[in-house]
């Protein structure tokens, strides 16, 4: 019964697919045929809809830039109703989201290894690194800095990108850009209730005075139960493999960003914790104290301004808090005869200050400039793991601390009319690696017609070991390895972009990445030393990932948007140790394919928004195979105010599918099952 | 393996309908964006069509004026249209010539606040819809204000302003503004 009520949900999805498309082709034809730029003869109701074309100078237009740059906009998180930056990530072309109950970790074309934190993405904040100090981790769901309602833009710029940002752009960069207070221009109540026994209150406040005073205010509390009944098989011994009330997940968050002339000041805070139910890391099943917190908050002070009309600069300065812990119940032994419950805490505590300095020239003829310095100062990079029941032992204290300093040099020449050069360099030391790191990056731009551009682009990228991969000691499986070194990358492409007319766009890429010296984690086989039995991090994968991207595009005057796109990738990893050749890539889905339309509908006071993602099968570490899946979201936004009143209502993956993501090292599962069909309603009053 | 070949008969599917699509976009140009002075050219234009001046001003043309060292290029596309059947005209203007035969003034916010104030005081009272983008132009006792909110053009009304000179807005108008004082 099941079975055939699902397949009916999903063929009648397929066939509104086609039917809204159906639609979309006989509507160019029944429209009348408006003369280009003809906005005299628009009715007004239109023209209040016409975007303004923004001047700034600087503001690169995607089919200029030297990547195949992604945006979302906050039309589209209103549009599709994202709960999380994950959420929207998942919306991305090539992007893949794993979550474990724990942390949110994200694949890009093909590479998501399992048992790492993200650290081959640098994600920012208005162009600001927000890696943390100790991990390297990006925080993508809950335990990121921003709530969405501040979110004014989410780029991403796939590609290796050291040549600009330093570390940790292997694979690609996230910016994540926030609203200002004019945007908002209310005070705004918010209330959010979902299934899982979800909350959320927050509260907002924007505005921009007459002497060009801007403000912005966030606070906001998130609250879920979660899965209160969660059935693991694998420990099906232990209360009947049910982990209850394990899944809970709590997040308080502040954002202020006040900014006047060329100054901006902007601090934010998070702290989010929540209980892992999986007794990953060797935990005791369904043992309530299992929690992980993280607590985050910077500064940033950022000054901009226009020295003259061919010179700008960026100026910034900032100070960053971070601090984890978990706290986990095991099964400890002294004869590994007899076991008794203890209790360990995990902790870590890092605090790191630093700036930047940024120019951007265009003096000469046909070339634009840019360049700078930044440094980081990591003061504190403090790491400890004991037990405190029954007794105290102390497993692990390490400290750390130094400096990473990059400059970095680009330019972008107009050879011809049609025809730019982008090259740059950027030379960084970094005090966990020995030596100096040195990236290039080159970017061909053929404007083959106005409407149609082609790119070739090489760049290199590092990633230095992270405290993690260096000291991390756990119980008696991990040992520090204070000798590795930084990973590499080579990252080729080729894309092809076409805008046969405005609001439509088509993009072709070809990319091959090529990643060596990877960070795994393994039992040390050639040395012969006393801790040749525990695991640690060593240089010794490599990875090479090959493969296309399609998307088609479209975006209507009236808020309707339709996008659809393609990867396909060939992914292989292999390690020093195993004389196996090439394998195929764990947690690697051959195929991405994500469909997202939205329609206006009533006059445009609300629209609705269809999501459909898919997810191919991934390869498991026991080698087995995780099914591919299908996640469909349907949300239904206000798009103005009635009484100030506004209301979204979204509901998630409502074909009811549980994916099951790839379990990592520390997992007991192999694959771990996720929920199904979930609803959301928010509702927020404007004054 | 059957969801998988289902989605790709949808996505071949799909890309097929767009590439149709695309055969009709010659027909179909939909721009979703301007330069702010082709919007403001385009918005001034539908004030014309939805004002009513006093009966007793016949006149043979509409006029459109700005002050002549604030002109601009996108203007000039709307000579030659003609709104119910009379032909629109723009018309330069220098402070201090006679403007009595204007039915708009367009003020931008590149004039200072002391000189659009200057060109309110002459044109109080007269059949003349007076309409600018300069911030707090309501405060200042102008009719219409345009705003850029950073990202789409809109506007907001003084009625009060507007019926003290004998003018009428028409009920279209008074819908899409984004406030109105004195209604």
């Amino acid at each position: 019964m099941r079975n055939i009520k699902k397949y009916y949900l999903k063929h009648s999805f397929y066939s509104f697919l086609i039917i809204s498309l159906l639609i979309n082709l006989i509507a160019p034809l029944t429209a009348k045929a408006d003369k280009k730029d003809d906005f005299l003869e628009m009715p007004l109701t239109q023209l209040v809809n016409v975007e303004v074309q923004s001047a700034s100078r600087f503001k690169q237009k995607s089919s200029e830039a030297p990547s195949s740059v992604e945006v979302l906009t906050a039309e589209d998180i209103r549009s599709f109703n994202w709960r999380t930056l994950s959420d929207a990530l998942n919306a991305i072309r090539g992007l893949h989201v794993r979550t474990d109950r724990n942390y949110t970790y994200l694949g890009v074309r093909g590479f998501g290894p399992v048992g790492e934190y993200n650290s081959r993405i640098l994600i920012m904040i208005n162009g600001r690194r927000m890696n943390d100090a100790l991990f390297d981790q990006s925080f993508l769901g809950e335990d990121f800095l921003l709530d969405m309602n501040i979110i004014d833009r989410i780029e991403y710029i796939p590609g290796s990108g050291s040549s600009v940002y330093g570390g940790n752009a292997l694979l690609g960069v996230i910016n994540v850009i926030t609203k200002k207070g004019k945007d908002i221009n209310a005070l705004r109540l918010t209330g959010e209730v979902g299934s899982l026994d979800t909350y959320r209150g927050r509260l907002t406040y924007g505005k921009e005075w007459d002497n060009g005073v801007s403000l912005l205010l966030n606070a906001s509390q998130y609250r879920s139960q979660g899965n209160s009944q969660l059935f693991f098989e694998e420990f099906r011994e232990f209360n009947n493999g049910i982990a209850q009330n394990m899944d809970r997940e709590r997040s308080d968050r502040l954002f202020g960003q006040l900014s006047y002339k060329g100054f901006t000041i902007s601090t934010g805070y998070v702290d989010r914790s929540k209980r892992v139910p999986t007794a990953s890391f060797g935990g005791i099943f369904n043992d309530r104290p299992f929690t992980m917190v993280d607590r985050q908050a910077f500064v940033d002070l950022d000054y901009n301004t226009s020295i003259n009309k061919d010179l700008t600069l960026q100026a910034r300065g900032f100070h960053h808090w971070y601090d984890y812990h978990s706290i986990e119940a095991y099964l400890n032994s002294n004869d590994g005869i007899s076991f008794y419950r203890a209790v360990n805490k995990d902790a870590t505590s890092a605090r790191w200050w630093g700036g930047e300095v940024k120019l951007i020239g265009t003096h000469f003829k046909d070339h634009k400039w840019i360049t700078g310095i930044d440094f980081q100062y990591d003061q504190r990079q403090h790491m400890v793991n004991y037990d405190f029941i029954p007794e105290f032992f102390s497993y692990n204290n390490s400290n750390n601390g130094g400096l990473r300093i990059g400059g970095y040099l680009q330019d972008e020449y107009r050879i011809t009319n049609n025809l730019a050069l982008n090259a740059g360099f950027r030379v960084d030391h970094h005090h966990l690696i020995k030596n100096i790191q040195i990236n290039p990056r080159v970017g061909l731009i053929w404007n083959i017609k106005p409407t149609l551009t082609g790119k070739l682009l090489y760049s290199s990228a590092f990633r230095a070991p992270n405290i993690y991969e260096r000291d991390y000691v756990l119980l008696d499986s991990n040992v520090r390895n204070p000798n590795n070194r930084e990973e590499l990358i080579k990252s080729y492409e080729a894309i092809a972009e076409w805008y046969p007319i405005d609001g439509m766009r088509f993009l072709g890429t070809l990319f091959f990445n090529d990643l060596n010296k990877l960070l795994i984690e393994k039992t040390d086989q050639f040395t012969n030393a006393d801790d040749s039995d525990f695991n640690k991090f060593m240089n010794a994968g490599h990875a090479r990932s090959i493969g296309f991207e399609l998307q088609g595009e479209r975006r209507w005057d009236n808020g309707r948007l339709f996008k659809l796109s393609w990867t396909y990738n060939h992914t292989e990893t292999r390690d020093d140790f195993s004389n196996s050749p090439w394998s195929k890539a764990i947690n690697s889905p051959q195929n991405l394919i994500k469909a997202h339309y939205a329609e206006p509908i009533f006059n445009n006071r609300f629209r609705l928004g269809f999501e459909e993602i898919f997810v191919d099968s991934r390869r498991t570490l026991a080698g087995e195979s995780a099914p591919a899946y299908h996640i469909f979201n349907i949300n239904l936004a206000m798009t103005k105010p009635i009484y100030g009143f506004e209301a979204h209502l979204g509901l998630y993956n409502v074909l009811d599918s549980h994916p099951k993501m790839v379990g990592g090292p520390e997992h007991v599962q192999d694959v771990l099952r996720m929920d199904g069909r979930t609803v959301r309603f928010r509702l927020e009053k404007s004054f | 393996m059957q969801k998988l070949r289902i989605t790709i008969k949808a996505v071949i599917f799909m890309l097929a309908l767009i590439v149709t699509d695309i055969t009709y976009m010659d027909r179909a140009i939909a721009t979703t964006s301007a330069s702010e002075q082709a919007l403001i050219a385009a918005f001034l234009y539908n004030f014309l069509k939805f004002t009513e001046w006093p009966r007793e001003i016949i006149t043979r043309e509409i006029k459109l004026c700005i002050p002549e060292n604030q002109k601009f290029k996108e203007l000039d596309d709307i000579t030659g249209r003609s709104i119910e059947n009379k032909p629109v005209l723009i018309k330069y203007v220098n402070f201090g010539e006679p403007i009595d035969d204007c039915q708009l003034l367009y003020l931008s916010r590149e004039e200072s606040a002391e000189k659009t104030r200057n060109w309110l005081k002459i044109t109080r009272q007269k059949p003349i819809l007076i309409v600018s983008n300069v911030s707090e132009f309501l405060d200042m006792g102008g009719m219409i204000i345009l705003i850029n909110n950073g990202k789409t053009l809109n506007f907001e009304i003084n009625l009060e302003h507007v019926r003290n000179s004998g003018l009428k807005l028409s009920a279209q108008l008074l819908q899409i503004a984004r406030h109105i004082r004195d209604r």
